[in-house]
């Protein structure tokens, strides 16, 4: 059973609110959700708090899941991101830019380096920041203000001087090289 | 293409993104709904967005995360979870077609520990933590007033008696039968005995006086029991002064000792650190020098990039689980600066310097400048 039928099968219990299928998930999905919440909240306590929120929609709102929208780990990310970034607004904390380089001392903190589920994780990682650097710096710039910093393409214009229009064509331009670049990883062939 | 539908589509990567305006999403989402294409190549951005989440730094989640998350999330699902359910952030229905940037409804739910602590300081009496003494007067308060109304109402209740005692006594030398208070009194008035009348108004002022030495009595008790806890909480207070002083005489040893010259010294080892592979001309030493204090870490680096706005260097000791270890901050001027760091004993395979998007920091969150071996 590949990523996402497992997904499929296991979103669809949690919708039958089976509890046990709503831990397979958690299980599956509690490291990268972390890192990701981490890495926008600087904050292992509010972390926390987006991963128990997250896991509370799922439990809430399976049932309304559509896959024709896209994978559920897609959704589950862009779920936790927007958590964490409202977590960030409403606190008026905007969490420290933390440089692309930052991935090996933070590494440091992780004591499980040695599962295979990290491994996968971490090889799928070194293939998306190997697309990011193939794309223009002014473009990954771009991405990383929006996505990781949560700012709207309005206010990176306004923030960093840069005429809207060409915010928005970086971040076209940005996406569309993403995309191409990654599209055998987005069937699924690995689990983030 | 019509004008519209170009426009629209240009909007699919930040919609995807979560880079849209607010009035943008809305617009762009009434649009999906007319375009199954669109709505299609939306679905495979998003998973393009998706796999940006990977490049996040491995971070070992808290220890017994999970099972607080699931207990929560479990147990709090029917109490706690009716504003995902009324209005949830993301419909499911349409995973991401909404990515807004900070469109979530209802704060997250609360920690386990948050809500147990929380119920206790709103069930329990804030007062108490203040060392009770507070809230053990204002009980006395509350019992004097208790007592002066319980004591009038008894008042009341005495002089009734004492009148219905004389009435009917009355009563019973002039064939009436005995009423109530107010029939008693009216009969006593009708037929105009003085005498009777006098007799209630000394069983009245005989009452009042009875009444009026309890009350004193009830408020000398609570007062003395006041004056009581007043002392006891005098004497905690000095209790603590003097606890206070003994502190400040041990801290102020401590800071004499601080200030004698050490004696003796020795270097255990001086290791070189290197500059990482951006900061190569980087370059400093650690060594590690024991007194009859302790042992210290003493770094010392050298031609480090700049530092700007609130940006300080980190000092990490690495121990052998790969844990890093605060040992300080230092600001670097014209690149240099050093640092000194009491050890805890330990065995540490690598000493780190990075670069922090400011000095408060207690997890390694920039990039590596310089690194050196401790194991070698």
């Amino acid at each position: 059973m590949n990523e996402q039928s497992e997904d499929l099968r296991l979103i669809r219990l949690i919708a039958d609110r089976d509890a046990g299928a709503l831990e397979q998930l958690y299980d599956l999905y509690e490291r990268p959700v972390y890192a990701l919440a981490y890495r926008l909240l600087n904050d292992a306590m509010a972390a926390e708090e987006a991963v128990q929120e997250l896991f509370l929609r799922i439990w809430n709102n399976a049932a309304r899941y559509d896959s024709s929208h896209g994978k559920l780990s897609s959704w589950m990310f862009a779920l936790a991101r927007n958590i964490s970034i409202d977590m960030i607004r409403r606190r008026s904390v905007r969490a420290s830019a933390v440089p692309v380089e930052d991935e090996h001392l933070n590494a440091i903190a992780d004591t499980e380096s040695d599962t295979e589920k990290l491994v996968q994780q971490t090889l799928e990682g070194e293939s998306v920041w190997a697309a990011l650097g193939e794309i223009g710096n002014e473009q990954r710039q771009v991405i990383e203000w929006i996505y990781f910093n949560g700012l709207t393409q309005q206010e990176v214009s306004e923030r960093y001087g840069i005429p809207l229009g060409t915010v928005k064509s970086r971040v076209r331009l940005a996406l569309k090289q993403l995309h191409k670049r990654l599209s055998g990883m987005e069937r699924g062939e690995s689990r983030a | 293409m019509s004008e519209r539908k170009e426009l629209m589509q240009e909007m699919a990567e930040a919609y995807a993104l979560g880079g849209l305006e607010e009035a943008e999403i809305a617009e762009y989402e009434a649009y999906l709904q007319e375009d199954i294409d669109e709505r299609l190549r939306v679905a495979a951005l998003r998973d393009t967005v998706g796999l940006l989440a990977s490049t996040a730094a491995p971070v070992s989640p808290p220890t017994g995360m999970k099972s607080r998350i699931l207990a929560n999330v479990l147990k709090g699902s029917e109490s706690t979870s009716d504003a995902s359910k009324g209005n949830p952030d993301t419909p499911v229905g349409q995973p991401i077609e909404e990515p807004k940037p900070a469109d979530v409804s209802g704060e997250p739910a609360k920690r386990q520990g948050e809500i147990e602590t929380g119920g206790t300081a709103q069930s329990g009496d804030p007062r108490l933590e203040d060392g009770g003494t507070e809230l053990l007067l204002e009980q006395a308060r509350q019992g004097i007033e208790a007592g002066e109304a319980r004591r009038a109402a008894e008042a009341i209740g005495n002089a009734a008696e004492a009148a219905n005692e004389e009435v009917p006594r009355r009563s019973e030398a002039n064939g009436s039968p005995a009423g109530d208070f107010a029939q008693t009194q009216s009969g006593a008035e009708a037929r105009g005995t003085d005498a009777g009348i006098e007799d209630v108004r000394q069983a009245r002022a005989a009452t009042r006086a009875r009444s009026g030495r309890a009350l004193w009595a009830g408020a000398a008790a609570v007062m003395a029991a006041a004056a009581i806890l007043l002392g006891v909480y005098s004497a905690q207070l000095r209790g603590e002064l003097n606890d206070m002083h003994a502190d400040m005489t041990a801290m102020q040893q401590q800071l004499d000792s601080v200030k004698e010259p050490t004696v003796g010294a020795e270097v255990d080892r001086t290791v070189a650190l290197a500059g990482m592979e951006d900061d190569p001309q980087a370059w400093g030493t650690a060594s590690m020098v024991r007194d009859d204090t302790g042992t210290h870490l003493l770094v010392q680096a050298a031609e480090l990039p700049e530092l700007s706005g609130s940006q300080a260097y980190q000092v990490w000791l690495i121990d052998k689980e790969g844990n890093p270890i605060n040992a300080g901050t230092f600001m670097s001027k014209s690149g240099s600066g050093a640092l000194s760091y009491t050890m805890q004993p330990g065995d540490y395979e690598m000493v780190a310097i990075t670069l922090e998007p400011d000095a408060e920091g207690d997890q390694p969150r920039g990039r590596k400048v310089l690194v050196g071996a401790l194991n070698g």
